[in-house]
Order: structure tokens, then C-alpha cells, then sequence
């Protein structure tokens, strides 16, 4: 009867869970050939003895006290591989360290290795013992770095490799094309901004050559905005909030087809192909900033996605142009179409400012 | 205007929450040695019992099934229940994950023990595994068709992954083998859920009056106490807050208890009562976020201080694939940080594993946070077929009352 009453109490479903849970932290640096294991006090407790005069705290010299007994366990638990071979690890005198506002007792080490690819991190601090134990690992190497979650279904984690650069030049490249060509914001801005060159087109005197200097003029003024901003925040030189640059992204966009539906204000689409370049820049610096968080070969990796962002741009540009130069008398006969396209995009960009603030 | 200081608020949070998260994942600094006496952790209930219970090394698990003399296989399923018994009380994930490791490790799997498959049962329910939880305790039922845990437990997950029809059933078959108030109180939840509350509430009262004075058990009096407050939440009527506190004084450790009194006090506009409730509960995140609602008016300063930490525990769970946490988190994302359609995320993936009325209360707001008359309309067909009503059920939104409502 009294196993029954103890299993009744279990009959709800306990929604009532804590946030505590066992986590290590595994760092490392296949670059210098340095890493860290953090594990909580509190888990370190589960492997070895550290309250010796059980008085229910955990005091510095008894932690000093197990450091061999520690770091043994550790040593065992944790392997760091290298071309399918095991590297050596130095490991040095633990410290205390804190995450958030629990101490964890961190195990520094440096390995030999210097390979630059076919790493791999073998894992077991724990799992015999807790079966929902996690180690949360953040590695980087020469070219990049990188998240991973280490568990007991899954204990065993191979970096990926980035060690080719051209490799990395070319993936970053696309990133960036693919980026300004499904980026409907930065397009619509881009069209907007060449509107105007219709209008230019059918004007008494004005030549092809007249109209391709203004697109160059615009064009490459909005570049030199958008890639120094771009550096500026990749490089974390300057950062904004994400939400704030989307907004005036948007915002953008309307500005630039008011722009494009005043004549008399033609004139300032310079200004704001740089103005809001600037804006766009730090919103392709977001976008950079989610494919890597950590940009070791930062000089690669942005130059790639800006010369990427640049070749989507001049395919846009090169698609807009020749249309607007063979459809001119079609829209100068059809005088409400150009009006029409720039409020459609004046609509469009007060949309995306009202779905993104 | 309303709306600009709050956007304001919003926004900040937003920024420090980056900050926060940023900085947790750089590598922490090293900190100096301190001096030899401090104290640099203090041990809880459950790390002292996480620690008694530690196997000595990997190797001791296998000692236990190579001998398997029955009085150390009790001792390890013993152990495996405190661990469980503590993990209710305090809510720390560890002391499941220990439990599972020992399981796993002492026992075969399947078993024929039907002690070994009722813990396991257990265990999984406790993580949320209920398919395997109730394969498991079908294979106890097979052989023990009258086992009353086992179609306790079966009743109690099948109510709470909403199929009303197989949790009747297994009540049905409670009769007879367990107390008529755990039965009655088993037959009239189910009776709760499937539209009729009222009658439901009104049987158990009367039987809880004729019966609770002879007995002696408290836990089926605690059992019969929570159900009644639960469908008296259900009713909206205001003998739940009663209801809670006779069930949290025999009951006082029970967290699943504190956690529904402090929402029904939260309900009723008694904020203070929230915050005495969820005072010394500050890892588990049911009872913060109840308290970061309830300190909104009273000290917002505070109020911030919780979001805050709320907001990072969301982060870390979601990093951790953290599954134990889906309705919390749901719940955090949209009444504490406004992320309605993250929210709506979770609460649908909460939803399809479990259905209990504060399950679905939490789609149904945050598909109406996010705009999804979709989902509103699709969850509100799931309650109509099953003529399920509940006070704090919200009302149709204007969007679901155009669709097919």
C-alpha cells in the first residue's frame, strides 16, 4: 500500500520543471590548439566527493583538495581527435569561473595538433550518471567557428571543415548573390531608384550613354554606402539592432518611390542611393552575422559576401536597365504606368515598415 | 500612445537580451583563486542526493543485473523513486536524468518485472514520453489487467494527451480496486473534460463529503482535493482557490499544487498571494513567470528582473533541444517577451503532446497573438467535438468568427 500511495502522487503531469539542468561548456580553438572544459561544481560533486566535512557547502580547498581526482576523470572523458588521430592534451592547473552566477571549475588545456581539418570531439563526462546531461561546445579555427550541442545520443562531434579558402570565398559569394536576389527590399529600392531613367529616356536630347551614366552614378554610390557599413558591422566596429535597420530598410523603399514620383526630385536620388545604402549595409551585415557567428577569416568571408552582393546587384541592374530602355515609348504612351510601379512600391515599402515594427 | 513606452520597453529588453545571450556564449574569463574557506557552492536537497546515490563508477551499473538478488534490485529501484520523489518537490531536470541513466543501465528493457515497468512509466511520463509510457504500462496490463497504478496511470496520461474515451475507460476499470473517491475522482475529471464540469463538480463534492471524513490516506485526499480545484477552475467558480489550499496544506511539497494555486490566485487579481507562493521557487520557471506577471503592477522593477532571467532560460532551453520546457517557454515568449508567433511555435508543438485545458488555453492565445485564426479555428473544432468548456477559454476572435466558427 505505501508503493501505491507514493505512485499516486506521481499521477499529474508535472509541468513544474527548473530550469536546472547539467551543462558543461567545451571550448575550443583548433587554430592556436587551446580548449576549456567548464563543468558546474554541482556536477562535479555527482563525480567526486567534495563536501568532505559534510557541512552541505562546498568550499575552494576542498575543490583543491580533488583537482587530481578531477582532472583524471576529465582526461578520461574527453577525447580530441585529429585526422582520425587522437591528439595529446596538456592540461593545466584548473580555475574557477563563472556561468551566469554559478561557479564551474574550468579545465584548460593545449593540444599539439595542428591540423587544419578532420577534427573531431569525443564526449562522455556524465552520461553514465545523467542521462540528460548536455555539453554545449563553441569551437573556431583559422576560417570560422561554430555552435554545437554534445549529448548522450549524440556524444561524438566532427567541426566541419572550412579549411579551404577558396572554398569558404566561393560559399560566402553565394551567400551574398542569393541574398540580394531574394531580398525583395533591396531590389525594390534598387528599382525604384531607376524609375526615373524611363523618364530620362524619352527626354528631348537625352542619349543611352546619358542614362547609363546616371545608373553608374546611383549605382555605385549606393556600393560604397552598402559595403562600408557592411564592414563597419561585420567587423563590429558599429552595430545596430536588427529590428531598427529592417524598419528604415523598409522605409527606404517608400522614400525611394516618392522620390521616383516627384520630377523635380530626381535630383536627390544620389543622396539617397547613399543615404540608405548606409542603412542597407548594416542590413546585409545581419544576414553575414547569421551565417557565421564567428568570422575568424573575417577578410575572406566579407569580401566574398560583398562581392557576392555586388554580382546580384549588376544582375538586377542588368535585367531593370535594358527593359526600361526597350519598354520607354511603351511607357511614355501609357503615362499613368511609371506613376503607377512607383506608388506600388511606395505601398510595398509602407507594408514591410508596418509588418516589421 | 500607449503603445510607444511599452514598444520602448520592448525594444530594450530586446537589446539587452542580445547583450546577455552575446556574452554568455563568449568564453567566460578565469576568475583568482579565492581564499581556501570560501564557500563556492552550496548543496541543495537534490545535489545531496544526486551525489548519495552517484554510482561509484561506470562500472557498478552492471553489478546489480549480474546479481540481481532481489533485495539490492529494491534498493535501486527505491533509490530510482526518491530521485523521482524529490524531482516533483523541486522541478531539477538532474535528478531525472540520473533516474533514467540508473534504469537504463540496472534493468533490462522490456522487463517482465511490473515494478520495473510502472518506474519507467513514471519516468517516462515525467519526461514527456508518453507513447512509450503507455506501451509500457500496456505490457503491465496485459499480464495484471487489474493493476490499479497501472490504469491510474494510464487514466492520468490519457486525460492528459486528451483522449477522454481511453481515460474513462481505465477509471471505469479503477472501481472496485482503489477507494470510490480516488475512482469517483479519476471518472468525474474525464466527465469535466468532455462537457459536463458542472455535473462532474457537483458528484465529487458530495462524494468527497460522505467519504473524506473515514479517510485516513491523504494522498487520495489529496488526489480527489486537486481534481475538485481543477474543475472548479474549469467552472470558473470561486471555491477553487479552497480547493487549492486544502490541497497544498496536505500537500505542501507538491509542486504540480503550488503551481495551480498560484495561478488561480494570479486569476482572481491577488498578485501578492502570486508572489508568496512562488517566494524560494526561483528555478522553476512555472512559478517565475506567475510571479514576473503578478509583480507587473506591483514593483515593475523587479517585474524586469525575472523577464530578464526568464528570457535567458528560454534561450539556453531552446539551445539545450530542451522539450520538458515547451509550455513554460510557450508561455514566457508570449506574455513576458511578445514573440507571439515563436510562442504559437511551441504551444502547438506543447499541444500535440499534451492537451490539458492549460495546454490548449495557451494555443488558443497565442494563435490569436500571432493572428492565426487557423489554428484558433482548428483547436477550437477540437474542443466543440468534445463539448470541452473553460472559464478562462478566450473568446473568439474576430478573424476565427469569420472563418468556419
Amino acid at each position: 500500500m505505501k508503493r501505491f500511495c507514493f505512485l499516486l502522487l506521481l499521477v499529474f503531469t508535472c509541468n513544474a520543471w527548473a530550469h536546472q539542468t547539467s551543462d558543461s561548456f567545451l571550448y575550443l580553438d583548433t587554430a592556436n590548439g587551446t580548449g576549456r572544459l567548464d563543468l558546474a561544481i554541482a556536477d562535479l560533486h555527482r563525480i567526486v566527493t567534495l563536501d568532505a566535512d559534510n557541512d552541505g557547502q562546498i568550499r575552494w580547498q576542498e575543490v583543491q583538495e580533488q583537482g587530481s581526482h578531477m582532472q583524471s576523470y576529465v582526461q578520461q572523458h574527453l577525447q580530441v581527435d585529429a585526422e582520425a588521430e587522437p591528439c595529446s592534451l596538456e592540461w593545466q592547473t584548473p580555475a574557477l569561473t563563472l556561468h551566469g552566477a554559478r561557479h564551474h571549475l574550468a579545465f584548460p588545456f593545449k593540444t599539439q595538433c595542428v591540423s587544419q581539418s578532420g577534427w573531431q570531439l569525443r564526449y562522455d563526462v556524465l552520461f553514465d550518471r545523467d542521462a540528460l546531461h548536455r555539453a554545449f561546445v563553441r569551437w573556431q579555427n583559422a576560417n570560422d567557428g561554430g555552435l554545437a550541442v554534445l549529448s548522450k545520443d549524440s556524444s561524438t562531434y566532427t567541426l566541419p571543415d572550412t579549411s579551404n579558402a577558396w572554398d569558404l570565398f566561393q560559399d560566402y559569394f553565394h551567400q551574398g548573390v542569393a541574398h540580394l536576389l531574394i531580398g525583395y527590399d533591396h531590389i525594390l529600392f534598387l528599382i525604384a531608384l531607376l524609375l526615373p531613367v524611363a523618364t530620362r529616356l524619352v527626354a528631348p536630347g537625352a542619349t543611352l550613354r546619358s542614362a547609363l551614366i546616371d545608373t553608374l552614378g546611383i549605382v555605385t554610390l549606393f556600393t560604397l554606402a552598402h559595403s562600408l557599413t557592411l564592414a563597419l558591422s561585420a567587423l563590429a566596429v558599429v552595430q545596430l539592432p536588427a529590428t531598427l535597420i529592417e524598419v528604415l530598410i523598409a522605409l527606404s523603399v517608400s522614400g525611394a518611390g516618392v522620390v521616383a514620383l516627384v520630377p523635380a526630385w530626381h535630383s536627390y536620388r544620389h543622396l539617397l542611393a547613399f543615404g540608405f545604402g548606409l542603412v542597407h549595409g548594416f542590413g546585409f551585415a545581419n544576414v553575414l552575422a547569421e551565417l557565421a557567428p564567428s568570422l575568424t577569416h573575417q577578410v575572406i568571408s566579407l569580401a566574398a559576401f560583398n562581392l557576392g552582393v555586388e554580382a546580384g546587384q549588376a544582375l538586377v541592374v542588368g535585367m531593370v536597365l535594358p527593359l526600361l530602355y526597350w519598354g520607354r515609348h511603351t511607357l511614355q504612351r501609357f503615362s499613368w504606368s511609371l506613376p503607377g510601379g512607383a506608388w506600388s512600391i511606395v505601398a510595398c515599402g509602407l507594408l514591410w515598415t508596418w509588418q516589421r515594427w | 500612445m500607449k503603445t510607444k513606452p511599452l514598444s520602448i520597453i520592448f525594444f530594450s529588453s530586446g537589446v539587452l537580451l542580445s547583450v546577455a545571450i552575446t556574452a554568455r556564449a563568449e568564453l567566460p574569463p578565469l576568475l583568482p583563486d579565492p581564499a581556501p574557506s570560501h564557500v563556492v557552492y552550496r548543496l541543495s536537497a537534490a545535489d545531496k542526493l544526486l551525489a548519495a546515490l552517484a554510482p561509484a563508477d561506470a562500472g557498478e551499473h552492471s553489478k546489480v543485473q549480474k546479481r540481481a538478488p532481489n533485495d539490492e534490485q529494491d534498493a535501486v529501484l527505491t533509490s530510482i523513486r526518491s530521485l523521482l520523489q524529490l524531482a516533483r518537490e523541486t522541478g531539477d531536470q538532474r535528478l531525472l536524468g540520473q533516474a533514467l541513466s540508473r534504469l537504463d543501465a540496472d534493468f533490462p528493457n522490456p522487463t517482465a518485472n511490473a515494478d520495473i515497468s510502472l518506474l519507467r512509466a513514471d519516468l517516462y511520463q515525467a519526461l514527456h514520453r508518453f507513447q512509450p509510457a503507455i506501451a509500457e504500462l500496456q505490457r503491465v496490463l496485459q499480464r495484471q489487467p487489474e493493476n490499479p497504478q497501472a490504469l491510474l496511470m494510464l487514466a492520468s496520461l490519457q486525460l492528459v494527451r486528451g483522449d477522454y474515451e481511453s481515460a474513462q475507460i481505465a477509471c471505469k476499470q479503477l472501481l472496485g480496486l482503489v477507494p470510490p473517491l480516488l475512482s469517483g475522482s479519476c471518472g468525474s475529471i474525464v466527465l469535466a473534460r468532455q462537457g459536463g464540469p458542472q455535473k462532474a463538480y457537483e458528484l465529487l463534492e458530495r462524494l468527497y463529503e460522505q467519504t473524506s471524513p473515514s479517510i485516513s490516506d491523504s494522498n487520495v485526499l489529496h488526489y480527489a482535493q486537486v481534481s475538485l480545484a481543477e474543475i472548479a477552475d474549469q467552472l470558473g467558480n470561486t471555491s477553487a482557490r479552497d480547493w487549492w489550499y486544502l490541497a497544498l496544506q496536505s500537500q505542501p511539497r507538491d509542486l504540480y499544487t503550488r503551481i495551480g494555486a498560484a495561478r488561480n490566485a494570479l486569476y482572481r487579481g491577488d498578485p501578492n498571494e502570486v508572489i508568496r507562493l512562488s517566494e524560494g521557487f526561483d528555478d522553476v520557471d512555472a512559478l517565475q513567470l506567475l510571479r514576473a506577471q503578478a509583480l507587473q503592477n506591483v514593483d515593475p522593477a523587479a517585474a524586469g528582473a525575472v523577464r530578464e532571467k526568464l528570457a535567458l532560460r528560454v534561450q539556453l532551453a531552446r539551445e539545450r533541444g530542451d522539450t520538458l520546457h515547451a509550455r513554460d517557454q510557450a508561455a514566457i515568449l508570449l506574455d513576458l517577451l511578445q514573440q507571439p508567433a515563436d510562442a504559437l511555435a511551441l504551444a502547438q508543438q506543447n499541444w500535440s503532446l499534451q492537451r490539458e485545458p492549460e495546454d490548449t488555453l495557451l494555443l488558443l492565445r497565442a494563435a490569436i497573438a500571432a493572428g492565426r485564426a487557423d489554428v484558433e479555428v482548428e483547436t477550437r473544432r477540437w474542443l466543440a467535438q468534445r463539448h470541452q468548456s473553460h472559464a478562462r477559454y478566450p473568446q473568439p476572435s474576430s478573424d476565427a468568427r469569420e472563418g468556419t466558427l
